[in-house]
Formats: structure tokens, C-alpha cells, sequence
């Protein structure tokens, strides 16, 4: 907690240039960030149902205080290869698209601040879809932190079919 | 036939695979990563006479006619080269090549990779003239770019590059530089992807990096060799962009590609590859 009141301290949001508080977690050797507002917590890797005739993309269901949610294979939605659960790994459960999902991530770091002008945009190349989650690059202690936008995780069509 | 006919042989066979690969001609297959010979004279003055024969050749069938359009102003970005020491240019003595007949390439037929005012730039503004040129190597291929055009040359520090998923595999990722990020491309995979399996049959160390003016891109690269001078004479220039509009032309004396960066760029920027290489093998 230490490291976001420093954070906190070091950076003043203004009107021009709001600061905006990510949440970060791993995903093989790359860190990425998610809008700290969009998670609304963190659990420790837990039993995950499989679905049948689910998307590829789903892992399957956990027992949420009685409710059910989706849990989806982040690394396979982000075209990495698949890995190990380990001690560190976690479920984010996150609210996007009107919808409360979990993302399988393998360890969650800390929350940090950012100032809006310091996001960068990335290259514009390819054509894959997973491309469009990319929010936006950030320099931050000489590590880049890749910043996701989890609406755009899942098309429309994806979002809908999440319901069991 | 000598160990050394038979090796400057395969050398030929090799540029020969090589060039006509980039031309985007016959499909030939390359050979394997380039020998240094020690050849005596003659050997050398016939099979750079067989070299010349070979990319007139091949740049001869890429010759298409078609009405001239007037050429925009070209613009000259500044150089500005910092990190790492580039040798004093040297002269380069050369076999001139017979200056290439300036014909425009279709337009209609470069539609999707270069608008028009770009696409009726066959020789750039920096080529006119005599110009300073950096080789560098990516395994075994050897390019060449203006050093007017380049941004700078820096050490690659391979664990400090962040790939984003998502993007192509030409593109290795973001690597911290000046308080910002250069875009890395995999150059082997970007300027012949389907001979990327034997480019990187011997494994690629990409040391290095040459940062295309002053764009965030950069070009990862294997070594980095010696600056020359050349003058108009020594490059066989394109006469006609083809599929590979960032092929400038040949440096003759050394059968290698030469870079146009400004077209380079531009395809970089405007997400070209896939267009560029639409109906082409792209390794895997």
C-alpha cells in the first residue's frame, strides 16, 4: 500500500491531464494494466467448471458468493500460449459491458497512477482483432506497462454469449 | 572445376536467389549463408560480369511502361546518428552500372500500397547524387540504407523489449529509447518473409537496431558494417516499384538491396504489409 500513496503523491491529476489508477498483473513476462474502476476484486485461483459447448475463450464458471460468473482464458483471448496454474496465479473479477466476468491472469502486481499524457498509443499494424484491446503503452519504472481495455476485449456477439 | 569456382558459384547462386527474391521474380531457392573467398582477378571480373548480367536481367523484366506523372518534391529528412560510432566512409570502387531507364511504374497496380504522388518517385532525392550508404547485415542478407535517411544505430537489448499481443510477427515489439519506445521490426521477416525459414536457418542475433529517420520505427539487424560513399552510377536502380516499393535499387559493388527508407516508413505507418504481400507465401 506504501507504493500507492507514493504513487499517489507523485502524481497530481488536473483537468487537462486526469490520473487515471490501473491495476496491474502479468501475463508471462509482460505486465499489463486494467482501469482500477472495471475490477471489483481479486481471488485466488479457484476450481473453474468447464462449460460444455463453450467458446474457446472460456474457461468455464466459478461459484461466486452464489453467483455464477465466466471465466475467461486471458492468455488464449491474447494469442499467448497457454501456461500453468502456480501459487500466484488469480481471477479478476472485472464488470465490463454491463457484465461482472473473471479473467484468469497469472499474478497480480499492484495499482498504480498514470497521468492520461503519458499513455501512448501503439502501432497500427496487422489485422488482428486482439490488437484492439490495446489501449495504450506507459513507461513506468523502466518497465512498459501495456494498458487493456476490457470492452473491447470481446465483440458483441461475444459479450452476449457469456450468459449460462 | 576449384574449391574456389565452386564457391563463388554458390555465392552467385545465392545474389542470384537473393536479388530475384527481392525483385519479386522467379522463385528461387537460397542458397546457404554467404563464404568469404580469396579469388584471383579474372574469377572475380567474370562473375561480376555474370553478377551485372544477372540483375540486368532481373530488373529488366520488372521494367513496365506507362504515361509519366510528374514527380512531387521529394523531402530530405535531417540525420542524426548518436549511440554508436559508424567507420569513416570510404570510397567504393565499383564496376559502374549503366544508369537504369527511368520508366513509370502502373499506377493502378500500386493503388494499394502507395498513392500516386509517392508511387511516381522511382529514384529518391538523396540518390540523384553522390550519397553516404551503411551496410548492415541480417544473417545472411546484406542491406544497404543512406545514412541521410537514418535516425540513428543503437545496441538492442533483447530482454527489453515489450511485445504487445495481437500484432504481426514481423513486429517484435516496443523497446525503451529517450524517455519513449522504438518500434522493433523484425527485417528479415518484413523484407522477405517467404524466405524467412532460410534467412534465420542459423538463428538471427539481433544485436542491433537502425531507427528509420525520425519515426519510432527501427530495423533490427544482425551487424552492423562499414559507411560508404557511393555515387549515382554504383546502384542499379528500380524501374518500377513492383511489390516492393522500399527496394530502391542494387548496390552493384556489393549485390546488395538498397533501402528506400521514406517508402519504407510509409508502409510501416500505413499497415502495408499485408497488402504488399497479398498472394505471397508468408513463412509461418
Amino acid at each position: 500500500m506504501s507504493n500507492e500513496v507514493s504513487s499517489a503523491a507523485r502524481v497530481q491529476s488536473s483537468r487537462d491531464d486526469p490520473v487515471l489508477q490501473w491495476v496491474t498483473f502479468k501475463l508471462g513476462n509482460e505486465t499489463y494494466g486494467i482501469n482500477v474502476m472495471q475490477v471489483q476484486e481479486v481471488l485466488r485461483y479457484t476450481e473453474i467448471a468447464a462449460v460444455p459447448g463453450a467458446p474457446s475463450h472460456v474457461l468455464g464458471i466459478i461459484n461466486l458468493r452464489g453467483n455464477v460468473v465466466t471465466v475467461i482464458d486471458t492468455r488464449m483471448r491474447f494469442g499467448l500460449e497457454p501456461s500453468d496454474v502456480t501459487e500466484q496465479t488469480r481471477i479478476v473479477i472485472i464488470e465490463a459491458e454491463q457484465q461482472v466476468i473473471g479473467i484468469l491472469v497469472d499474478s497480480v502486481a499492484e495499482v498504480v497512477y498514470l497521468r492520461q499524457s503519458e499513455i501512448e498509443m501503439t502501432p497500427n499494424v496487422g489485422n488482428e482483432e486482439s490488437a484492439k484491446f490495446i489501449q495504450g503503452v506507459c513507461n513506468r519504472d523502466n518497465e512498459l506497462l501495456i494498458l487493456v481495455d476490457l470492452n473491447k476485449m470481446l465483440n458483441e456477439q461475444e459479450w452476449g454469449e457469456l450468459n449460462f | 572445376m576449384s574449391r574456389k569456382h565452386q564457391s563463388i558459384s554458390q555465392e552467385d547462386q545465392a545474389l542470384a536467389g537473393y536479388i530475384a527474391a527481392m525483385f519479386g521474380n522467379a522463385p528461387q531457392v537460397m542458397a546457404a549463408p554467404l563464404r568469404v573467398v580469396e579469388a584471383t582477378q579474372p574469377v572475380v571480373e567474370e562473375t561480376e560480369a555474370a553478377k551485372l548480367a544477372s540483375v540486368r536481367k532481373l530488373l529488366a523484366e520488372t521494367v513496365v511502361v506507362a504515361a509519366p506523372v510528374e514527380a512531387p518534391p521529394a523531402k530530405a529528412p535531417a540525420m542524426e546518428i548518436q549511440p554508436v560510432a559508424v567507420p569513416e566512409p570510404a570510397p567504393v570502387v565499383a564496376s559502374p552500372a549503366p544508369r537504369a531507364i527511368v520508366e513509370q511504374a502502373p499506377i493502378e497496380e500500386l493503388a494499394l500500397i502507395l498513392p500516386p504522388e509517392r508511387a511516381a518517385n522511382l529514384i529518391p532525392e538523396w540518390g540523384e547524387k553522390r550519397f553516404q550508404t551503411l551496410f548492415f547485415r541480417v544473417g545472411p542478407l546484406t542491406l544497404a540504407v543512406p545514412l541521410s535517411q537514418l535516425g540513428g544505430i543503437f545496441a538492442l537489448e533483447k530482454d527489453r523489449i515489450t511485445s504487445l499481443f495481437g500484432k504481426p510477427k514481423w513486429f517484435l515489439g516496443l523497446h525503451p529509447y529517450q524517455g519513449g519506445n522504438m518500434q522493433i521490426v523484425d527485417t528479415a521477416r518484413w523484407v522477405m518473409p517467404e524466405k524467412y525459414a532460410e534467412v534465420t536457418a542459423e538463428g538471427l542475433e539481433l544485436d542491433y537496431v537502425i531507427r528509420l529517420g525520425d519515426t519510432p520505427w527501427a530495423l533490427a539487424c544482425t551487424q552492423v558494417h562499414d559507411a560508404v560513399t557511393l555515387e549515382h552510377d554504383d546502384i542499379r536502380w528500380r524501374s518500377s516499384l513492383g511489390r516492393r516499393p522500399w527496394l530502391a535499387g542494387v548496390v552493384v559493388g556489393k549485390m546488395c538491396a538498397l533501402l528506400d527508407v521514406d517508402n519504407f516508413i510509409f508502409l510501416l505507418e500505413n499497415n502495408q504489409f499485408e497488402n504488399r504481400h497479398q498472394g505471397l507465401p508468408v513463412a509461418p
